[in-house]
């Protein structure tokens, strides 16, 4: 009987919802509302993120961004502010309070700005049905829940009370973590389209993660992945919102994004080379190549990949990689320098001075000169 | 909790046990074959501790630091966190410019952010050939690091001496003891 009750208890908490309707443009929540303590929280949140070394400061590709974002949020233009944030890996989020974080890894994987869009909209969503205050409620209900049944459980007859209502609380808050993100999926569509962009690209972002990432769910880099569902789910759940769309536009604005990222995108193509997390950053890479053809950067950074990840093969594929780097246009001196450090490893000190030298002859200036010098001058047994 | 908070966490309980040692101006031997010499009064944490043979420190780990590697040998990584991934591996033949980038990525597995390693120049530590190369980070928290890190690779094994500290206070107030313990080291394989 006790245990009973015990599940009606459960099921009741279970049922309970926030139901936090929309919120309106230019809206804050009652500052009576425990909605208004989670706002709070997030200004503090964001004063923090304001000072952040990380913070990417660039004016132009933050006015870009802010524009773009501005275009999908139309009424609610003034409610969000942007910030991009230097840092590997595919994430973005968003704070109660319309403070939205951008992780640069993420702008390196968009191919377009149709693909920016989707993701801004995405965003967006959480933020106008309010999501995170729901989410923080329903996490305090789900403590609630343990609470409750702590006490409640000692002596009845289910086995292991605790264990159960652990589960069902962890269901509930994930069961409405997925419904939240079909519902911000379901606004970001209607946002992009509404702002003439393809809603198509929403579903390619997750086609690429699921390539990337392969049978791995989630990654040290891939946060995002780890609390939304899985790519496939996702992308199947995406088309059927687009299906339902009464536009189907096709702005993509592939040339403007990437002249927007041009300044930025070696920098943070160095940054996923150093996680040395090498399969997902070859699968990665491909994917880019795919997108936009190969470039010097690229070569050179997939060259990076193999030399510090040193399997049988890669010193070759590094080389190789290099030797494309160095015929095309605007070719990194560092390339050179590689090859020099694979050369000398290999014993081939002939091959690595020559390498060395032409890398001193490129960048005469490099921070790094007298260090390659020393390379060279002690490399005299060949 | 993320790794690297717990770790300094677990350092801080540790202290609370009364773990930390003081070292005084005196000559010590770290791991099997480094020795350095302080100008002041450093606080030693138990070996093992953020990875490394030793983490002294001024004013607390969190905001200054100086990790010893003393003698990683081929194949060995130079933090213990690293041991399974293999290309986080110290080989005997790597230059000061490979050492540098494993150097960077220990500190992205770290959970630090904004990483920059600056190029490596050569300088002669323990009497040997060695390197020299800054770098910088900011944490979770955006507090903002400068570092150091001077090392050779001698008889095969690496030694490195690495100083961070608080870009706005720790890293200039501590520098020159740090400074000084570099100019003390030496190698004990020489004996």
């Amino acid at each position: 009987m006790r245990g009973l009750a015990l599940v009606i208890l459960l099921l009741m908490l279970a049922g309970c919802s926030a139901g936090l309707p929309p919120l309106p443009p230019q809206t804050r929540p009652d500052m009576q509302s425990d909605e208004a303590g989670f706002w709070q929280l997030a200004e503090k949140a964001e004063t923090a993120l304001r000072r952040a070394p990380t913070l990417i400061r660039d004016p132009d590709l933050n006015r870009y961004v802010r524009d773009v974002a501005c275009k999908v949020a139309g009424p609610y233009c003034p409610d969000i502010r942007v910030y991009l944030v230097r840092a590997p890996g595919l994430n973005a989020g968003m704070q109660a309070n319309g403070a939205m974080l951008i992780q640069s890894g993420l702008l390196l994987r968009l191919r377009d700005e149709a693909q920016l869009a989707a993701i801004i909209g995405h965003e967006l969503g959480h933020y106008v049905e309010r999501h995170l205050a729901d989410k923080a409620w329903r996490a305090r209900v789900g403590s609630d829940i343990l609470a409750w049944v702590t006490v409640l459980g000692q002596g009845v007859s289910l086995r292991e009370p605790n264990a159960a209502a652990a589960l069902l609380a962890e269901l509930q808050l994930r069961a409405f973590s997925r419904g939240q993100e079909q519902a911000a999926d379901a606004f970001g569509l209607q946002r992009m389209a509404a702002a003439g962009y393809a809603p198509i690209a929403a579903v390619e972002i997750w086609q690429s993660a699921a390539v990337e990432l392969g049978d791995r769910r989630a990654s040290v880099v891939n946060r995002l992945l780890a609390t939304h569902p899985a790519p496939a789910a996702r992308r199947d759940g995406l088309l059927e919102e687009i299906a339902a769309l009464p536009v189907q536009p096709e702005a993509r604005s592939y040339v403007r994004y990437q002249a927007a990222l041009a300044p930025h995108r070696a920098a943070f193509l160095a940054d996923e080379v150093r996680l040395r997390l090498p399969t997902e950053t070859l699968r990665l890479f491909q994917q880019l190549e795919e997108q936009h053809g190969l470039d010097a950067d690229l070569a050179f950074y997939r060259g990076e990949v193999h030399r510090l990840r040193g399997w049988q093969d890669d010193q070759h594929l590094a080389l190789r990689s290099y030797a494309e780097a160095l015929r095309l246009p605007q070719s990194p001196a560092a390339a050179h320098r590689s090859i020099g450090l694979i050369s000398r490893a290999q014993g081939d000190w002939q091959r690595a001075r020559a390498a060395f030298v032409r890398y001193l002859i490129s960048e005469p200036d490099a921070p790094d000169a007298a260090m390659v010098r020393a390379y060279i001058a002690g490399m005299t047994g060949s | 909790m993320r790794v690297w908070l717990l770790v300094l966490s677990v350092a801080v309980i540790l202290a609370g046990c009364g773990r930390i040692q003081p070292v005084e101006r005196e000559q010590v031997v770290i791991g099997q074959g480094l020795s350095v010499q302080g100008s002041r009064v450093w606080n030693q944490f138990p070996t093992g501790t953020l990875g490394a043979d030793a983490a002294w420190t001024q004013d607390g780990l969190p905001l200054d630091h100086v990790l010893f590697i003393a003698g990683r040998p081929d194949g060995e990584p130079l933090f213990e966190r690293s041991r399974s991934r293999r290309s986080l591996q110290f080989r005997s033949n790597m230059t000061a410019t490979e050492i540098a980038e494993l150097w960077g990525t220990e500190l992205a597995l770290g959970e630090r952010q904004q990483i920059e390693v600056g190029a490596p120049e050569p300088k002669v530590f323990a009497g040997h050939s060695g390197f020299h190369f800054g770098y910088s980070y900011a944490t979770e928290a955006g507090l903002v690091f400068d570092g150091s890190a001077t090392g050779a690779v001698v008889a095969g094994r690496l030694y490195l001496i690495a100083f961070s500290g608080t870009r706005a206070h720790h890293y200039p107030a501590h520098w020159p003891a740090a400074q000084h313990l570099i100019r003390s080291a030496q190698v004990l394989v020489d004996r």
